[in-house]
């Protein structure tokens, strides 16, 4: 690689050069077409390894969006079966709550020790 | 001879109604929406068809357009949010920044609204004449345009296009995930992800391609947990590696956490969460995952349904690409295809030089595309752009090169803006020092590498670039540095 000193010595001759106004037009013929640029195995119209259109969509799976209903929605068009409860999404009213965990201690269920566990687990005998 | 007239009137009023043009382009994209004025502009009687309703294709209604204004504002968001704004000076007090994500949505559609009416406008503008509704072919100079239900605006009787020339630019589709049902609101393609409720808590991604990084990062950046699933041992398939492992290691910065080398075995909707069944390639260890929302991007495929293009014998390739030649020509000399539904890479861009070109070949008999100067930028943050060749191939095709690097921590303008994260870099020919490559990773990646495409258009050398004054102080310099490394050596690092 030549010195830097040396390269900038010399007179700088710009590559890209000026060469005139309109870009001229050459005219191609339909005869003169050759392969696309970007074509794969060398393709082109009426060549082998061209496929027909309709027979390569049979073959192609079809991109398909299947929504799904909203939840209320879903609900609101189920048919209410006589004496069996349905669900209903809502808001918490006042002085609810969604979860027993949520209630006053006193309204809550006591949870077993470990002494009532083995009671209960030895048939009601005890020590 | 009046019975005669009365009755060849009355067959006139239940006969299909008719229009003639000198050319219909099928697709209101980039592709198919460029060309038409551009056509328009030549002086051909232009129509345009689509099914959608809105103008712009994929990329302004559910694409490039609305992602963009959704990274844009997260990040912002972030900025305020995320920590960054104390080092700045500003002061943001736990609770005082809130996002309305309804707001954030609208914003987005707003643009879009805006964007696709202003395409309306530059028809009207232009003279192009818009049908909405379903082309097909009835023969290569005869379409069938019927009307669309629920498309506001759309033809409300079918009409039959008589035409010289016809221009496919139908587009693409998503390429759905086998076994996987998308329902686009726990389940979503890159087009449900754009309209989302509400920020999913867990965010699980399938594909590290750019679609899905993007996206992961405006969700993390609003506060998703984002887990991105990959196959490929590496993220970034068509980037740089060193690009990709850096790219990798910023977004893991950020939080996005990577799966990578593991197969996605399975996905269902389970009310209002998503179970993923996942394998490690290399050991074989399977997981389940759990998340709120899985965003299925693995890609999009040429979509041909509808246009009836077995009618006129035309015909695909084993990616269901319509063949054409490189006039773009099908086995119909006036029937041609641009954009998405055929070769080369998938981007809006590519497709709006090709639908410049296509039109240009129907006029003049010229027109041409650059393959080997396509850029492609990823809107994350820090943005990653690149163009030409990357140094694996330039190994493989047995080019010897040079490389220059630059950091954006030596560019006094990223410094100033506290965005330091990142570099440019350029490989040049070893004997000659053209240019063969640009790849940058850092603020304003996107915009400077237009820089990059406009020397490898003129087949500049790195020392043209280099004597070139960039203002300072500007990201530019961080790219005539690059250059300056590549040949020379950098002043500022």
């Amino acid at each position: 690689m030549r010195p830097t000193v040396v390269k900038m010595a010399r007179v700088y001759a710009p590559k890209i050069k000026f060469v005139g106004t309109r870009h001229p037009v050459f005219p191609r013929l339909a005869s003169d077409a050759a392969v696309h640029p970007c074509a794969t195995s060398g393709v082109r119209p009426g060549s082998p390894g061209c496929i027909a259109v309709d027979a390569f969509l049979k073959k192609q799976t079809p991109f398909v969006v299947e929504k799904v209903q909203a939840h209320a929605q879903a609900q609101a068009q189920t048919k209410a079966i006589p004496g069996r409860y349905t669900y209903t999404d809502r808001p918490l009213g006042e002085n609810e709550v969604d979860s027993v965990f949520k209630l006053p201690a006193r309204f809550q269920y006591r949870t077993l020790d470990d002494a009532e566990i083995e009671a209960i687990n030895a048939g009601g005998a005890t020590h | 001879m009046q019975w005669l007239k009365r009755g060849l009137l009355q067959a006139r009023q239940y006969a299909t109604r008719s229009a003639k043009h000198d050319l219909v382009v099928i697709g209101a994209g980039p592709a198919g929406y460029v060309a038409a004025i551009k056509a328009a502009q030549l002086g051909y009687n232009t129509a345009c068809i689509d099914k959608r309703g809105p103008a712009g294709g994929t990329c302004l209604n559910v694409g490039c357009i609305p992602s963009k204004s959704l990274l844009n504002n997260s990040q912002l968001y972030h900025q305020m949010v995320g920590g960054d704004a104390a080092t700045r000076g500003i002061v943001v007090t736990k609770g005082a920044v809130k996002l309305d994500f309804g707001k954030f949505m609208a914003a987005k559609e707003k643009v879009v609204k805006q964007l696709t009416g202003g395409v309306e406008m530059l028809f009207k503008k232009n003279g192009v004449t818009y049908y909405k509704g379903e082309g097909s072919f009835e023969s290569p100079t005869q379409i069938r345009v019927k009307p669309v239900e629920g498309v506001k605006g759309a033809v409300e009787e079918e009409l039959l296009l008589d035409t010289e020339k016809v221009l496919i630019a139908t587009g693409s589709e998503v390429t759905p995930f086998p076994g996987i049902t998308i329902d686009e609101q726990r389940i979503v393609s890159s087009t449900g992800v754009l309209s989302l409720q509400e920020v999913p808590k867990r965010l699980t991604i399938i594909g590290a391609g750019i679609i899905g990084l993007e996206m992961g990062s405006v969700y993390n950046r609003l506060g998703s947990e984002v887990t991105v699933l990959e196959y490929q041992p590496s993220i970034g398939a068509s980037m740089d590696d060193e690009v990709a492992s850096t790219t990798q290691k910023l977004l893991k910065k950020q939080g996005i956490k990577f799966k990578l080398a593991t197969k996605v075995l399975s996905a269902a909707r389970d009310g209002e969460v998503v179970n993923i069944e996942v394998e490690d390639t290399a050991s074989g260890k399977k997981e389940s995952l759990q998340a709120d929302v899985l965003l299925v991007a693995v890609g999009r495929r040429p979509y041909v349904q509808g246009l009836n293009a077995e009618k006129i014998g035309l015909e695909v390739d084993t990616k269901g690409r319509l063949v054409i030649d490189d006039q773009f020509n099908t086995k119909h000399e006036n029937v041609k295809v641009v954009g998405d539904v055929t070769f080369g890479p998938m981007l809006a861009h590519k497709a709006e030089e090709e639908g410049i070109a296509a039109v240009e070949l129907f006029k003049t008999g010229q027109g041409h595309v650059n393959y080997n100067n396509i850029p492609s930028v990823m809107y994350s943050h820090p943005e990653v752009a690149w163009v030409g060749k990357t140094e694996k191939q330039l190994k493989e095709d047995g080019i010897s090169y040079k490389v220059g690097k630059f950091p954006f921590v030596a560019n006094s303008r990223a410094k100033c803006n506290q965005d330091t994260e990142g570099f440019v870099k350029i490989l040049i020919d070893a004997d000659t020092e053209r240019i063969l490559g640009a790849h940058i990773i850092g603020p304003n990646a996107g915009e400077m590498i237009a820089e990059a495409g406009l020397a490898l258009e003129y087949g500049a050398s790195a020392e043209d670039v280099s004597r070139v004054c960039h203002a300072h102080p500007t990201l530019s310099e961080a790219f005539k540095e690059a250059n300056m490394a590549a040949y020379s050596k950098p002043i500022n690092f």
